[in-house]
């Protein structure tokens, strides 16, 4: 039925807001429902009507600064991001401080380096993850000295990771609102987070208002909506509710109790609904492989990494196997639907084989929705040249697509300059990009005189080239995904972090 | 190790999964019972009765029986006891008769609750500030609509009209939705 009748719509209206309908009344609606039609109708209306004040709870912090296409985080999404979780981010800690200004409408003053008054760094915990994050208003971070500290995170929707000196960490889901208080305790003022509390860290308190949670070496959830009421839930170990003059009560795995003070039952224990809560930021680097001679077709399922219109940079690195590959016609799809294309053809490998293996993948605004997205591509085997004519073996190579937005397309030469640790073959490597263009390469703290000797670097749209000594042109490239993580482009490396110049351990 | 530490690791999985389980079925039975209940806060404590009653019976539950169906028997029986108890209000709600025909109907209905969901608050995000203001008024504040209405020197009835035109907007843009989707 597409449009009820004035009489049926005056009757459903007054039954949804009075609650009931006069016994008259009641009878001729029951009358008009005989019709399977207006019966399904009904029944549609009252569903829609019980969905209502959790659709507007839930958009409640985010809606009246949503712009454009930003979108409020669905707990649909949310719950799909935390059964996939298979890895933690990166390793190390990872600094997300470049997305700041990007991903924020209302960007802060790019020269907001003074922490605010009254707050020391030395208590600060720090922003070590932040994915499709947009800002509440003047409420980004502040950069200091290079890495992000954070005393309160305020964002609208997105994912905001925070880790305390002791170790805690404390991932959030927007729209949210935290505040760091110091070294051992943060006061939550809306939104969900998960607390990961290592051992020695006991005790981590965060405050919402209404009371406290303490943990006693654990790891939990808490979700507070804007009318007060928080929900509080125990992946593992215990933590303690502490309430106004209440003796504190202890909850232990898999519990969860909702605070609710103006209840008529302010406490009352629920299932813990663990799949509504993310437990850490998802993995960036989806694995690919082939096995075959013939061309595959891949499909990557990265809806856990598309949060806004942007304009995206996929790369596909390769890791391991005897073959290189082409790779072809990179699509980005939303529910099957076309959305971005980048058709060049390109390859990776060895060094020596990769070229063009980077995909610009643009979501125009206002082409971004919550759905399945996934990335699409071609791959086939290379032929083997060189010595490799004789191998006979079967087709294997394999590798990660990352996807990347932000920083990897704005990155200029100033932002590379400094040292990068990684470690290959069991070894750690210290390469440092200067100023002069020059790069300088330590291991295991002993410097490498020979390694790129004579060499330059330089960067073009975002990302760095550096000259291969006797590499006969050969490149090695590389992308910042934030302002102190570096990511290896045509190297099966890991990810490089920054790290300081003085007293690095090099 | 005794056989009672051997055991216990796995009854907590077990409960954590029956935990998930009951808990994923907040959503539809709440579109459920809003049918069968019209008051709204009344629909809430029973979602909340139900899961609770399904969390403390869960090591009595017969394991023939399909979670959800177990659920939506409890739920039902909640509301009937709710009518039950509001027999001699003026208002009255769906017959009895009626009830027993629109049950099977809501049940499966509140099996697309979640997808809904979702696309109301897609539409939501494209209303005009003032139509959210409304609609956070009467579904989120519990704000008085009279209220509402004299501070803009608004007849009464222009809010309920209100609220019933963008009724029927929101389900055209959820039906739209879901229909592009599928």
């Amino acid at each position: 039925m597409n449009t009820p009748t004035p009489e049926l719509r005056d009757l459903l209206d007054r039954l949804i807001d009075e609650d009931g309908l006069s016994r008259s009344d009641m009878g001729r609606l029951e009358e008009l429902m005989s019709e399977p039609e207006i019966m399904s109708y009904c029944c549609e209306m009252l569903l829609h009507e019980s969905l209502m004040p959790e659709a507007l709870a839930t958009m409640e912090t985010a809606l009246s600064h949503v712009h454009g296409d930003q979108q409020p985080v669905r707990s649909g999404v949310m719950g799909r991001i935390a059964r996939i979780l298979p890895l933690a981010a990166a390793a190390g800690l990872s600094f997300f401080a470049g997305l700041l200004v990007g991903d924020n409408p209302s960007p802060p003053p790019a020269s907001a380096a003074a922490p605010p008054a009254g707050f020391t760094t030395d208590h600060a915990a720090k922003v070590t993850g932040l994915m499709g994050v947009v800002w509440q208003d003047n409420a980004a971070p502040t950069v200091i000295d290079g890495s992000v500290n954070a005393q309160r995170v305020a964002f609208k929707s997105g994912l905001v990771e925070l880790t305390y000196a002791s170790g805690a960490r404390v991932t959030l889901e927007g729209p949210a609102d935290f505040t760091v208080s110091d070294p051992t305790s943060g006061r939550l003022s809306a939104g969900k987070l998960v607390a990961y509390v290592p051992k020695g860290a006991e005790g981590f308190t965060v405050d919402y208002g209404n009371g406290q949670v303490v943990d006693l070496g654990t790891e939990f959830a808490m979700d507070l909506a804007a009318n007060g009421k928080m929900e509080l839930g125990v992946f593992e170990g215990e933590v303690e509710l502490h309430l106004p003059d209440e003796t504190p009560l202890l909850l232990n795995r898999s519990q969860a109790m909702v605070h609710d003070r103006n209840a008529e039952e302010p406490l009352r224990p629920v299932p813990f609904d663990r799949a509504k809560f993310v437990r850490e930021l998802p993995n960036r680097d989806i694995p690919w492989a082939i096995k075959s001679s013939e061309p595959t077709e891949l499909e990557l399922d990265i809806s856990h990494l598309i949060w806004k219109s942007a304009e995206y940079r996929a790369i596909f690195k390769w890791f391991s196997g005897k073959d290189a590959v082409e790779i072809r016609h990179v699509e980005l799809r939303r529910d099957g639907e076309l959305i971005a294309a980048d058709p060049h053809p390109g390859q990776t490998g060895l060094l020596l084989h990769v070229k063009d293996n980077i995909y610009d993948l643009t979501i125009p605004s206002g082409y971004y929705q919550p759905g399945r997205w996934t990335l699409h591509a071609t791959i086939a085997q290379l032929p083997r040249t060189g010595g490799m004519t004789r191998y006979r073996g079967p087709v294997d190579s394999s590798g990660v697509m990352v996807l990347e937005e932000g920083m990897v397309n704005r990155a200029q030469a100033a932002d590379f300059i400094g040292a990068w640790s990684y470690s290959f073959a069991g070894a750690r490597f210290v390469r440092r990009f200067h100023a002069d263009g020059t790069i300088t390469v330590t291991k295991n703290g002993q410097r490498q005189p020979k390694a790129f000797a004579n060499c330059s670097w330089w960067v073009d749209k975002g990302v760095l080239h550096a000259e291969i000594p006797n590499g006969d042109g050969l490149v090695e490239t590389h992308i910042l995904r934030d302002r102190d993580t570096l990511i290896f482009t045509n190297r099966s490396f890991g990810n490089a972090v920054r790290v300081a110049e003085e007293g690095s351990g090099d | 190790m005794n056989s009672a530490s051997q055991h216990r690791p796995q009854d907590s999985r077990q409960e954590a999964e029956i935990a998930l389980g009951i808990a994923s079925l907040r959503l539809p039975l709440r579109g459920y019972l809003h049918t069968l209940v019209p008051d709204r806060a009344a629909c809430d404590d029973l979602v909340q009765e139900t899961l609770l009653f399904l969390w403390e019976r869960r090591e009595s539950a017969d394991e023939s029986t399909p979670l959800k169906t177990w659920a939506f028997k409890v739920a039902w029986f909640k509301s009937m006891a709710w009518h039950r108890d509001r027999r001699r209000d003026r208002l009255v709600y769906f017959s009895d008769d009626m009830l027993q025909q629109i049950a099977p109907l809501a049940e499966a209905m509140s099996s697309t609750a979640e997808n809904r969901l979702e696309a109301l608050r897609h539409c939501l995000a494209g209303l005009p500030e003032e139509d959210l203001a409304l609609l956070r008024l009467k579904y989120v504040n519990q704000g008085s609509l009279t209220s509402y209405a004299n501070a803009r020197g608004w007849k009464p009835n222009r809010v309920q009209k209100a609220l019933s035109r963008l009724r029927l907007a929101l389900r055209h843009c959820i039906r739209t939705r879901l229909l592009s989707e599928s």
